[in-house]
């Protein structure tokens, strides 16, 4: 006797079919075998179901060899999510049940036949959608995140006895469909990934400038590197920036919600990603960790940082191989892996903010005195130059607050601007870009090759001559020319100014690299 | 390169007067005896903070550019800062190596070693040949780098350093010791409070200093002469008489006169005039750009 029941598997970002064909064999020892490359998990799920299905009080054919194939045999299957198809082929065969053709299951059962929260569950869903399996059988707590897709039946399953009774008599279960992607759902839907207590930018007292470079940053998409000595608040400010930036759109919704699928990080119960990420990777991170790794390849935290923000605090402590690797997606905004199994993209399109300290110990340039020999900071130094830094469109420096001027503040509630008046400005200057390259495909000033910043960047006779004085008097090399250029008009871009003006370059110039 | 010999006519008469000169000294550079004739050492801190490195880069430039030879030790810190201020404004400068006379200690200093000599400098040495630094050539060298100057300069000291050591070296030897004043706090003029309590002269700029050289010189040779060999006071007047154009709009000169009290950073001014941190910025570049304020690490002050 034989079945097949359908199942998906998701490989990095694409997803595929997989026939679980279950055959009970009338000969034979008494045997469950599972084949066609699964791995730990997928093997043990034997235990699993013969422990549900028992524990449920049905039968189970203890005594005939049981022999369970996941086709395609020859690509590679992880996790538990064949629990469920196996168990539903098992169950048919058992009770004789005739399968309705095109039916999807994936889930993981528990020994007691209820089914648990599977990872992965929003891609294979898409893929189902996109493949033409309309009905789909979810664990219940994969509702909300299975549900968020348009167009499918989803039947969230509780209990594999539910199951048993629908597939019988078509009662117990009825499918939930939703009209369209939304990214409204009710009770915040998602949790965002990384929570910092809510961050507001009007906490902050003082920090102006860092303030105002971070505004820039957010609107135009620039890669941001602050430098200052320890305790100077550079971490603070960085974890205030998701909430100046605009919001996501559905389709940057979807993005993301399919590279966090893809790693399980969906929370059960969890739905659509609606907050930009935030990561902070610390500086010990792997290079798998950083890009993404693994036989099969999981997204890593650049990924994971997708249309959101890449936090690298301790920036010149990361080893030289990472801040070498993140030039390529820096530029492309997406990474490729490649395996002997072949080669997996992911998208990485994020902005960074990186902060370090002037010197190892973390004084050097400020009033306290630094105890690093030159060496030290020579070395520490030239991890700040070189390719990555090329990337980096803004610079500044951050000075600690001194205590006197945070009392004094912090008596008078004195507060400066909240991150939901900049965020206004920053969206209004984003809806400018994308005016602005209606016919390109760019998104944010940042990502304007030399070409473009010829073409959007035209500056006036003040301007120029402006430019030109200051290129001669900091020496400025034609990258900078460039990145002040860029600036430059997502400055004026701020400004809800049409062209770039005379004082909008001479800010941008603040933003440049100085050598401290 | 050239060997002088204690018994020569060319050995600089100042050391040679002091209790241990080096037998020899080797010199490397277009070497005159003239360069030895007004000498301003100057030494302090390797862990220089960003007020040490004003203070060494104006008093030196003030100093150098009348002509007054600017001696140190050529290690990193205020003694590569006096060397590179002094070759700035167009000034001599020796350096006084730790090492032998064809390595170059610390290496990483290898460019401004080469502009050095290029700009018809000296670095002099009392080790032959590529002879290492050692921990115990260093406070040796200090002997020669006091020994060389009628006054020294010492910027910045912690308590126990090797700057003292020339400084003992230079009040030994009767020279004249300047300090420039600092912080009582810091633990960089841990040195320089010593200093002062056992009398060496506080200075606030280099014309303080130049000043001594020209009494010094007046006493020595008379008035006239001096002013014709140094010109030191038809320096200074003229430097005074500089008319000031600065064109400045009304913004631009409220900063400039904020930071000329004392220096700040951008987040100082921007809470300070209360306006917005764009338009600071914006004036911040232009008042740099007309050369009249100077930034270091992200602190703005009046050049």
């Amino acid at each position: 006797m034989l079945i097949k029941v359908l199942s998906a598997a998701s490989i990095g970002l694409e997803s595929l079919k997989i026939t679980v064909e279950v055959d009970v064999a009338k000969r034979g020892l008494p045997t469950f075998e599972i084949v066609g490359l699964p791995d730990k998990a997928t093997t043990e799920s034997k235990h699993r179901i013969k422990a549900a299905i028992l524990n449920l009080g049905l039968d189970f054919p203890t005594s005939k060899k049981i022999t369970v194939n996941l086709a395609p045999a020859d690509v590679p299957k992880q996790g538990s999510l064949y629990d469920l198809p196996i168990a539903v082929g098992l169950i048919c065969l058992i009770y004789d049940i005739n399968l309705p053709e095109n039916l999807l299951f994936f889930g993981e059962l528990s020994l007691d036949g209820t089914l648990r929260h599977t990872k992965g569950a929003f891609l294979l869903a898409l893929f189902a959608k996109e493949s033409g399996y309309l009905k789909i059988f979810v664990p219940k707590q994969n509702l909300r995140e299975v549900a968020s897709i348009p167009g499918l039946q989803v039947f969230p399953v509780e209990n594999l006895m539910d199951l048993f009774s629908y597939l019988k008599d078509k009662s117990k279960l009825e499918p939930v469909i939703t009209e369209e992607f939304s990214l409204d759902l009710e009770g915040g839907s998602s949790k965002p990934v990384e929570e910092f207590g809510g961050l507001d930018m009007e906490d902050i007292i003082g920090q102006a400038q860092v303030k105002r470079a971070l505004e820039i940053s957010a609107a135009g998409g620039h890669n941001f590197l602050m430098i200052g000595p320890p305790g100077s608040g550079k971490t603070l400010l960085a974890k205030t920036f998701p909430s100046i930036l605009p919001s996501l759109t559905l389709k940057e919704s979807l993005e993301v919600t399919k590279i966090y699928s893809a790693a399980g990080l969906i929370s059960p119960g969890g739905s659509l990603i609606i907050k930009r990420p935030f990561r902070a990777p610390h500086h010990t991170a792997s290079y798998a960790g950083m890009v993404g790794g693994g036989a099969i390849p999981h997204p890593g935290q650049i990924s994971l940082a997708h249309r959101g923000v890449l936090f690298m605090d301790e920036f010149p402590e990361f080893p030289r191989s990472i801040l070498e690797m993140l030039r390529q997606p820096l530029e492309e905004g997406e990474i490729i892996i490649s395996r002997s199994s072949g080669s997996y993209m992911f998208p990485c399109r994020f902005i960074l903010i990186a902060a370090g300290n002037p010197c190892p110990c973390g004084f050097f340039g400020t009033n306290k005195v630094c105890k690093c020999a030159p060496g030290q900071i020579l070395r520490y130094r030239k991890k700040l130059s070189g390719p990555v830094m090329d990337r980096i469109d803004l610079f500044s420096s951050v000075h600690p607050v001194d205590l006197d001027k945070l009392k004094r503040f912090s008596s008078k509630k004195v507060k400066g601007e909240s991150s939901k008046e900049i965020k206004f400005r920053v969206e209004k200057a984003r809806d400018l870009q994308k005016e602005r390259f209606n016919s390109l495909d760019l998104v944010c000033n940042s990502e304007m090759s030399n070409k473009e910043i010829g073409r959007f960047c035209g500056l006036d006779h003040s301007g120029n001559l402006l430019l030109k004085q200051a290129t001669e008097l900091y020496e400025l090399s034609a990258r900078s020319y460039f990145k002040v250029l860029k600036i430059s008009r997502t400055i004026a871009d701020l400004s809800l100014s049409e062209g770039i003006k005379e004082n909008h370059i001479a800010e941008a110039l603040q933003y440049r690299y100085k050598d401290i | 390169m050239q060997v002088v010999d204690l018994n020569s006519s060319r050995y600089p008469d100042l050391l040679k007067v002091t209790k241990n000169p080096p037998k020899k000294l080797y010199i490397k550079g277009k070497y005159t005896p003239q360069i030895f004739e007004n000498c301003l050492s100057v030494v302090g801190s390797r862990k220089m903070t960003p007020y040490g490195q004003r203070v060494t880069q104006r008093f030196v430039r003030e100093v150098a550019s009348r002509g007054i030879t600017i001696v140190s030790g050529f290690m990193y810190g205020v003694d590569a800062e006096a060397h590179d201020a002094a070759l700035s404004v167009g000034g001599k400068t020796v350096a006084v190596m730790a090492c032998g006379i064809d390595a170059v200690c610390p290496s990483f200093q290898k460019d401004l070693y080469n502009s050095i000599l290029e700009l018809g400098s000296l670095a002099v040495s009392e080790y032959p040949g590529s002879t290492q630094a050692r921990k115990w050539t260093f406070p040796q060298r200090n002997r020669i780098v006091a020994g060389l100057s009628q006054a020294l300069l010492v910027v910045e000291a912690g308590y126990k350093s090797g700057t003292l050591i020339t400084a003992k070296h230079a009040r030994d030897c009767g020279r004249q010791v300047f300090v420039a004043p600092g912080d009582v706090f810091s633990s960089n003029y841990k040195g320089i409070c010593q200093l002062i309590t056992k009398g060496a002269k506080v200075v606030t700029s280099g014309l303080d200093i130049a000043k001594y050289y020209d009494a010094d010189f007046k006493a020595n040779f008379g008035a006239g002469e001096s002013q014709g060999r140094l010109g030191i006071f038809g320096n200074e007047n003229r430097k005074r008489e500089r008319p000031v154009k600065r064109n400045l709009d009304p913004a631009e000169e409220k900063i400039y006169s904020l930071l000329k009290s004392s220096s700040l950073n951008l987040d100082d001014l921007v809470t300070t005039l209360g306006v917005s941190p764009s338009s600071v910025s914006a004036k911040i570049t232009s008042l740099s750009l007309k050369g009249l304020i100077d930034e270091r690490g992200g602190i703005f002050y009046v050049n």
